[in-house]
């Protein structure tokens, strides 16, 4: 995979926000509201629980609190929030909630336990959270357009799970069925977090209108989502965890390949892939962006789905193979942003086919990082080559080759991408250069004869045991390694966080920069009490909406 | 304070790191110690009082190093035998490791030696035998037994190890998801780890992260 069709990636059938409203439908989880302590204000705390398959609870104990404007930053440095958030395992106690009001509202510099699966916080959005507990507050609804222009009433940025700050350990929940696919507890905590948001503007539009009434129509809240900020910390997950990342792409692969190998396609399967067409076409439509790189790609996007209602109208998909047919013309007719969405979408109508696949998207070996010292030098060399070949033909000498270093910040312990030649940065770097540092490995067994094993080349030269490391776990598969510079003086970090962004079922990639970017989760997705009722699977496709709405 | 194993893993190979280790080094040091703690054994405190000796920047005559594996028996040039880099030539050699075993000679820590020996057997599909003074352990890669002694697993250095390759039951499977590591050698962990991160300045603040819009909207 190169770093432009990453950057380029859709949600689609398995990305994990889908896989878990799915499930929370299909098995019938049941919601409850335990505490709403929170006054006139909007400053307390309150719990949202959700019981699973199996009879475990999880609940999201979430602290509100009155920021001034001054203090809000989407920054990984911020202090202090809106709003706070942890996933708890169970139900917690009010000894519990005591504890976690003493350290979620601190986040990092706060301490949790084996109890809380995720901590998280977020912002809200000024503008809107204005506008619709004003609109609310004086007897009426928001404004469709300015819904839809945002999207979110509060956008998380940062949901930290498996570990971190004191929080339960992968494997405490690795073996329970509804938290096995990766991301499920993160994507359960933002999801409960949207109910939170909801209750909450509800809750202080009444507190202004004194009228027991005053709520957020049910159809515009199903509309909002939750936004989210992504910096820097998420794109060496993606070079740090190898096989992961290869099982969501080797998923994803081969789930093309079932629906590209479909011969004939039923009406029902026709109907719902022109369905969700058109609806995509309305959510390139709403898709906005300020940053210049991304504006040029919706509007290829925009353009490809005309090409793409032209092809619907000039071509049957009633011949044979028709969505390997339809893949073929995307891949001379459309940009890369097209082709990527147009994979996405025929996976829709085939749930048969493509859903299972989602179980195949964990990684459970946890011993991937023994290193086979019996390996023979030859062996070795080919797994470099076979993995890397493409990385020969780079001049790692030169500066535009190496120009960036990612290095972690002292002040808040986070990934961070400098230059090379222009800051004191390379002796900080971290081993995310692994195209430059595999080529460098091979150079090095040069001298050494097929036959020896690499035990001997490991003893004599340590400095080179990540390599062989790597290249040793990455024979799992085709999908490990992305196959671009990662210290290039061309690198955009915000391809690494749009793949896996999408992964997680993520839309309106809004770029602010080359190094972060702001998304929305869960726009469309039905609120608990109507999960059994609307749709739990393509609610990321918006809705056709009335002729009334304010939109462009 | 409760530690979270991914928490100690990623502190440990931090501060392998910040003295100075390779990454893959650091990487395994990391591992080394996650498992320890798993077994609840404290990895912490071995890596810790390891580590605490070392300084990149003045390397020692008698800092702990690689192994010679030529003989039955394996020492150092430096004269201590680290447990790192020896226990990463007791995994990497694993198939020639017989029942006759090796001897290590002088060394470091032995204690850290335990998670290697695991891997060995993993890779070998067979048990390992470990011996020093004050400790005997066996492990078959996934758990651990070891005699009721627990005075020799805290040892900062032993004259002699023995390694040798054993069948064998009896191992219990690695329980604990959590460790208490004691402060002290928490913080000396943490400051080790400390010279892996790069000092701040006002340009890296601003264009590290790429940020500098408002978020007030």
């Amino acid at each position: 995979m190169r770093l432009e069709r990453l950057g380029s990636f859709h949600q689609c059938r398995l990305s994990f926000m889908r896989v878990l409203t799915r499930r929370m439908a299909r098995e019938n989880w049941r919601f409850s509201r335990g505490v709403f302590d929170i006054d006139g204000n909007g400053i307390g705390r309150s719990v949202h629980s959700v019981q699973a398959t199996g009879g475990r609870t999880y609940s999201l104990v979430s602290f509100a609190h009155d920021l001034p404007d001054e203090l809000r930053s989407d920054r990984v440095i911020a202090e202090a929030w809106d709003a706070t958030f942890a996933l708890f395992d169970g139900i917690p106690t009010t000894r519990d909630l005591d504890r976690l009001e003493d350290n979620v509202p601190f986040q990092e510099a706060g301490r949790l336990t084996e109890q809380e699966l995720v901590l998280s916080r977020a912002n809200r959005s000024v503008r809107l959270w204005r506008h619709v507990v004003d609109s609310l507050a004086a007897g009426g609804q928001p404004d469709p357009g300015e819904i839809e222009r945002v999207g979110y009433l509060m956008r998380t940025t940062a949901v930290y799970a498996s570990g971190k700050f004191g929080t339960a350990d992968r494997s405490v929940v690795r073996d329970r069925p509804e938290l096995r696919l990766p991301f499920q507890a993160e994507m359960l905590t933002v999801y409960l977090i949207r109910t939170f948001v909801r209750d909450l503007v509800n809750h202080l539009a009444r507190a202004r209108s004194g009228s027991p009434g005053t709520r957020l129509d049910d159809r515009v809240a199903q509309r909002l989502g939750i936004g989210n900020s992504t910096g820097l910390g998420m794109a060496p997950f993606i070079v740090d965890h190898p096989v992961l990342y290869n099982n969501w792409i080797t998923a994803r692969e081969q789930a093309i390949a079932a629906v590209r190998s479909v011969h004939a396609a039923t009406e029902r399967e026709i109907a719902v892939f022109r369905d969700l067409v058109e609806r995509s076409s309305r959510q390139a439509r709403l898709w906005k962006s300020d940053h210049p790189m991304q504006r040029a790609k919706i509007a290829d996007l925009r353009r490809d789905l005309d090409a793409l209602a032209g092809y619907l109208e000039t071509r049957d998909l009633g011949d044979e193979f028709p969505w390997d047919q339809l893949v073929l013309w995307s891949e001379t007719e459309l940009s890369v942003e097209g082709q990527e969405l147009v994979v996405s979408l025929i996976l829709e109508p085939y749930p048969g086919l493509v859903d299972q696949l989602a179980e195949s998207m964990e990684d459970r070996n946890l011993d991937s990082g023994d290193i086979d010292g019996s390996m023979t030098v030859g062996q070795v060399r080919q797994l470099i080559t076979g993995q890397f070949g493409w990385a020969f033909g780079t001049d790692w000498q030169s500066p535009e080759s190496i120009a960036r270093v990612w290095y972690v910040s002292e002040e808040k312990l986070e990934p961070r991408l400098g230059e090379r030649f222009e800051e004191p940065l390379e002796m900080y770097e971290q081993p995310i250069a692994t195209a430059r540092d595999a080529v460098c490995t091979y150079n090095a067994l040069a001298e050494w004869p097929d036959d020896r094993i690499i035990a001997g080349f490991l003893l004599e030269h340590p400095g080179h045991r990540h390599v062989i490391r790597r290249v040793q776990r990455c024979r799992a598969g085709q999908y490990c390694e992305i196959r671009d510079n990662l210290v290039s003086a061309e690198l955009l970090p915000i391809d690494m966080l749009r793949s896996k962004l999408a992964f997680f079922g993520a839309t309106n990639f809004d770029p602010r920069s080359d190094r972060w970017v702001r998304i929305c989760m869960f726009a469309g997705a039905p609120f608990p009490d109507d999960l059994a009722t609307r749709d739990s699977d393509t609610w990321i496709y918006p809705e056709p909406e009335p002729r009334s709405a304010n939109v462009p | 304070m409760s530690r979270s194993l991914s928490e100690i893993e990623a502190m440990a190979l931090k501060a392998a790191r910040g003295a100075g280790h390779y990454w893959g080094v650091s990487e395994d040091a990391g591992r080394a110690v996650r498992w320890l703690c798993a077994a609840g054994i404290d990895g912490c405190a071995a890596l810790a009082g390891l580590l605490s000796g070392n300084d990149p920047r003045e390397p020692k005559k008698r800092d702990p190093g690689s192994p010679q594996v030529t003989a039955a028996a394996w020492n150092s040039p430096t004269g201590i035998l680290c447990p790192l880099l020896t226990g990463m030539a007791i995994s990497d050699h694993a198939s020639s490791i017989t029942a006759a075993g090796i001897t290590l000679e002088q060394v470091a820590r032995p204690v850290l030696l335990v998670p290697f020996a695991a891997s060995a057997a993993r890779l070998a599909h067979t048990g390992f035998c470990l011996e020093w003074q004050g400790a005997s352990l066996f492990t078959d890669g996934y758990g651990l037994a070891h005699s009721q002694e627990r005075r020799g697993l805290d040892v900062a250095f032993v004259k002699r190890v023995s390694v040798r390759r054993k069948r064998g039951t009896g191992c219990r499977p690695l329980r604990m998801r959590r460790f208490h590591p004691t402060d002290s050698d928490w913080a000396k962990l943490e400051e080790l780890a400390a010279r892996t991160y790069a000092p701040a300045s006002d340009e890296s603040r601003l264009l590290g992260a790429g940020a500098g819009l408002s978020d007030n909207d």
